[in-house]
């Protein structure tokens, strides 16, 4: 199910909240599972058996971890190989089984059959997640959770579950156990919800549904070009954070604190801080879960770039089993260790401008490798920008159409400034009218989305490959 | 493990190369922690609006949440002319206890495919409350955003709403027209004459009521194509070579169009019945026959609240309704048309039971049909004329039907031979008459190929 529809905001939440807050307090992580199985089944139900055996095996393997972890040290740690190999094996069967099979069959004397399995909705984000429970109990950063349900309903959560952030289990580990809901939390989190909504529906939507038509235009011209991938740098950010912000709202409303996923990225000043800011979850995990166990930067410099090849080889791949997800974390690894060498030293004299224009610049071609799984059609595109194939430079339509979204695109613009943000928060502390204003601003956006969602054709789901 | 502390505080992306005596920076975590810091101090300094940032929320998701179920479902939708989703069912219909219900596989059976899921999806778009309300506050903020357009409807001066439209595909018009011409060669055999008659669309020949550099060309390109191509099959000993009569009906009429007619509906796809009019005049012309001048008409307006399909896509319930108009005359009600598709039998050319709803477009010979007959009551030696159309042919029939006994198919449901059928009712003539949007979007009139 998608926050972003009619039967979510209409139904499932509203059901969800107010049973969630009539059952008392030791039944509230029951009917989070319950409720979180049931949105995960959604449209695609076998699949919840897939999510139930998840959570019964690394509830086990949590338990014993946690059991050994300081008599036996040894077991625990086959016990953590073995729950490591079964959560990710489940994940390279699901998601990287047919990428696999189908490049190992290009050579001779190989032919394994692909299997065109459909990829259990969320099943990136709920493996790491997993994964980080019986990890920090293993390294007692977590305690062991006796409760299968609580387990269940820490990997199940359904504000997160599909699209992030990746909550790891020592940031909600006393959350799950006890926490405090209250009318600000509540309060605070319609806020953050209904922000997320409406970047969701009428930012990230819009602006998608203008490159798709951009990607699609047959007579795609050099400017037409330009600006369609713009459209989807727009469409990338707004929906990708918009639903980490409906997360971090729905999870407020229930006491939960996750923390924040995207922190204006497209105000970066280098690739580096670009990476800091956009999914920072997925960087935590990658960090406190693969570059530093393989040794961070201690052991040489070899060594060091050697993990940060391994991270960004992995977080590529992450995103989607095929070459352009791979090529385009590799494009990463390469401008990350660019950074790290010499230019983030030499940059500092830069002015701040050219900066911007610096990672802007690379950003956006980076999001070219990263939409097209067809690498001959993202060529394509890329010739279009310069002229190759492309139906001239500018056409009639390419006028007229950015004269009409010129103030679509400056709305864009501003919304990735955290100046508004600042602006808001500003008066808000302020002045007493302006917070009812606000208040009825929220209801005036979720009456918006909800106008856009009855007469929409066009919502998107982006991370069913993640 | 005692470097772990320091490890924890280093980042992939962002080990720089340790510049030791600088201040500790600020990480992510610690932005985020003074955001949540900030949301929660004015959340706790503000109870009053955050009780009613509360309410407001709560009350708007419960209340339409209870409304879709308190409010009766609609089953079919007048706007837009289709069934809508009734309450979605878990499982499909069985006769039968729940083992045996089990044993069939029919337990739950559609949550588990997911066409519940689906169904759901479907049922809350149809029977949201206030819909319409909805779908007009969304045409109101894009336009709002200055996009100009919404839904790819684009709004016009004076009124006017255009649909767009992007992409026509060329191949088709001439995959179309090529596929009438062979027709006509094979029905010049028979020595009945056929006539392709393209109609403009609305974007077309109201084009002078377009916004400001609205990108006209791509809309000229099809027009070109086709036009240039029928000029090279009419040239004397060409490849391809056709008599088929051929009428560009665009022109004439955005030529009305601009001297101030009212060619077209603002709010529907269709012209005006002047339009078709204006249509009439241009085919007799081509046919060397004297067309009845317009003053021979009685205009009787039928409605003046006509919504066409373009006002219902575009959300702009600030549009003003459309008139609709008959042309009436003598003797015109000494007609019966027969609709060929359920048997129904109507005196004169008009269904004015459609005028009551959404759709009143259909009144003309009632709609949609595969095939539908017009002929004079008690004259039996008029001139028989096949009219192969899309709706452009509804309007327009009326017209026609004074000087010819009407055939009228349509080939996107009439799926047996067009020539069979010339052949067995004796026509003498045949029409081709369909709009761009039909010559471009599908390469319908292949159909005349078949025997």
């Amino acid at each position: 199910m998608l926050f972003s529809s009619l039967e979510f905001l209409f139904a499932y939440l509203p059901i969800v909240l107010l049973i969630y807050f009539i059952a008392p307090v030791k039944l509230r992580n029951l009917w989070i599972l319950l409720v979180s199985l049931f949105f995960y089944g959604w449209g695609e139900p076998v699949y919840v058996f897939l999510m139930i055996f998840t959570v019964l095996f690394d509830y086990v393997c949590g338990y014993f971890v946690g059991k050994y972890k300081d008599t036996h040290h040894k077991r625990a740690k086959v016990i953590l190989i073995i729950s490591v190999i079964v959560n990710l094996g489940l994940l390279g069967f699901f998601k990287y089984f047919d990428f696999f099979a189908e490049n190992l069959s290009k050579l001779p004397f190989i032919d394994i059959p692909t299997l065109g399995l459909t990829l259990p909705i969320g099943i990136s984000f709920y493996t790491f997640q997993i994964m980080s429970y019986v990890i920090d109990v293993y390294r007692g950063d977590a305690r062991v959770q006796k409760n299968p349900i609580v387990v269940g309903a820490y990997v199940s959560l359904f504000p997160q579950l599909i699209a992030g952030p990746i909550v790891r289990y020592q940031d909600v580990d006393d959350a799950l156990r006890e926490r405090h809901e209250s009318a600000a939390m509540f309060a605070s989190g319609i806020r953050t919800f209904v922000a997320g909504l409406g970047k969701k529906v009428v930012f990230a939507n819009a602006a998608g549904a203008l490159w798709d038509a951009a990607a699609a235009d047959p007579d795609r011209t050099v400017i037409g070009a330009w600006i369609g991938l713009l459209f989807y740098c727009f469409q990338i950010y707004f929906d990708f954070s918009g639903y980490s912000d409906m997360a971090i709202g729905l999870g407020k409303m229930m006491g939960f604190r996750f923390l924040e996923n995207f922190n204006y990225p497209y105000i970066s000043q280098n690739i580096t801080e670009f990476w800091r800011r956009w999914h920072i979850s997925l960087g935590t995990w990658f960090r406190e879960y693969v570059y530093i166990p393989l040794g961070g930067n201690r052991g040489g410099l070899f060594k060091m770039y050697r993990n940060i090849f391994v991270v960004w080889f992995l977080t590529g791949f992450w995103h989607g089993a095929d070459w352009n997800f791979i090529i385009w974390g590799l494009y990463y690894f390469v401008l990350l260790v660019v950074e790290k060498t010499f230019l983030l030293e030499r940059m500092k004299r830069w002015p701040q401008v050219f900066r911007h224009i610096y990672t802007l610049f690379f950003v956006y071609f980076g999001w070219l490798i990263f939409v097209f799984d067809d690498m001959g059609a993202g060529a394509s595109y890329l010739g279009t920008m310069f002229g190759v194939g492309s139906a001239g430079f500018i056409s009639s339509s390419d006028v007229y159409s950015l004269l009409h979204k010129l103030v679509f695109i400056a709305i864009l613009v501003i919304a990735s400034l955290p100046q508004p943000r600042q602006l808001f928060y500003k008066f808000y502390e302020k002045s007493k009218s302006f917070r009812y204003i606000a208040a009825v601003g929220a209801l005036l956006v979720t009456v918006l989305v909800t106008a856009y969602l009855v007469d929409s054709s066009y919502n998107p789901f982006l991370y069913f490959r993640f | 493990m005692e470097n772990n502390e320091i490890m924890k505080n280093e980042s992939v992306t962002a080990a720089s190369p340790a510049p030791a005596a600088k201040p500790k920076k600020r990480t992510m975590q610690d932005e985020a922690d003074e955001l949540f810091a900030l949301q929660m101090r004015v959340a706790d300094g503000a109870k009053g609006s955050d009780r009613t940032v509360m309410a407001l929320f709560l009350a708007f998701i419960f209340v339409l949440g209870a409304l879709i179920f308190i409010i009766p479902d609609k089953e079919f939708s007048e706007q837009e002319n289709r069934a809508l989703q009734g309450l979605p069912q878990l499982q499909s219909k069985f006769d039968g206890n729940l083992i045996e219900r089990i044993k069939a596989g029919k337990f739950l059976d559609k949550y588990f495919s997911g066409d519940f899921a689906e169904d759901v999806g479907d049922y809350y778009s149809d029977q949201f409350p206030a819909r319409d309300f909805f779908v007009g506050l969304k045409g109101v903020t894009e336009i709002a955003m200055l996009k100009g357009e919404n839904n790819d409807v684009v709004l016009g001066k004076d009124g006017y709403l255009l649909s767009r439209m992007d992409h026509p595909d060329i191949d088709n018009v001439l995959k179309n027209y090529d596929a009438s011409a062979a027709f006509a060669n094979r029905m010049a055999e028979a020595g009945i004459p056929v006539t392709f008659a393209a109609a403009g669309r609305v974007i077309d020949i109201a084009e002078d009521k377009l916004p400001a550099l609205y990108p006209v060309d791509v809309l000229h390109r099809p027009w070109d194509a086709l036009n240039d191509h029928a000029a090279q099959t009419h040239i004397a000993g060409s490849a391809d070579y056709t008599d088929m009569l051929y009428l560009d009906l665009c022109a004439p009429l955005k030529a009305a169009s601009e001297a101030g007619d009212d060619v077209m509906y603002r709010t529907d796809h269709h012209w005006t019945t002047h339009g078709a009019y204006l249509a009439y005049v241009e085919l007799m012309k081509l046919w060397g026959m004297e067309a009845l001048p317009e003053s021979a008409f009685t205009v009787e307006v039928v409605s003046d609240a006509f919504y066409g399909t373009a006002w219902r896509n575009a959300g702009m319930k600030w549009i003003e309704p459309d008139t609709m108009e008959y042309y009436r005359y003598e003797g015109d009600e000494d007609f019966t048309m027969t609709v060929h598709d359920d048997g129904s039998v109507f005196e004169g050319f008009y269904d004015r039971s459609y005028l009551e709803k959404t759709d009143k477009y259909s009144s003309f010979i009632s709609g949609n049909h595969a095939y539908v007959t017009i002929e004079k009551n008690g004259d039996e030696n008029r001139e028989r004329l096949l009219l192969v159309k899309d709706s452009f042919g509804h309007s327009l029939a009326p017209f026609l039907a004074y000087h010819f006994d009407l055939e009228i198919i349509d080939l996107r449901y009439y799926k047996t031979s067009t020539s069979a059928l010339a052949l067995e009712t004796g026509c003498d003539r045949v029409l081709l008459i369909n709009n761009m949007d039909s010559l471009t979007s599908a390469a319908t009139l292949g159909l005349l190929g078949m025997e």
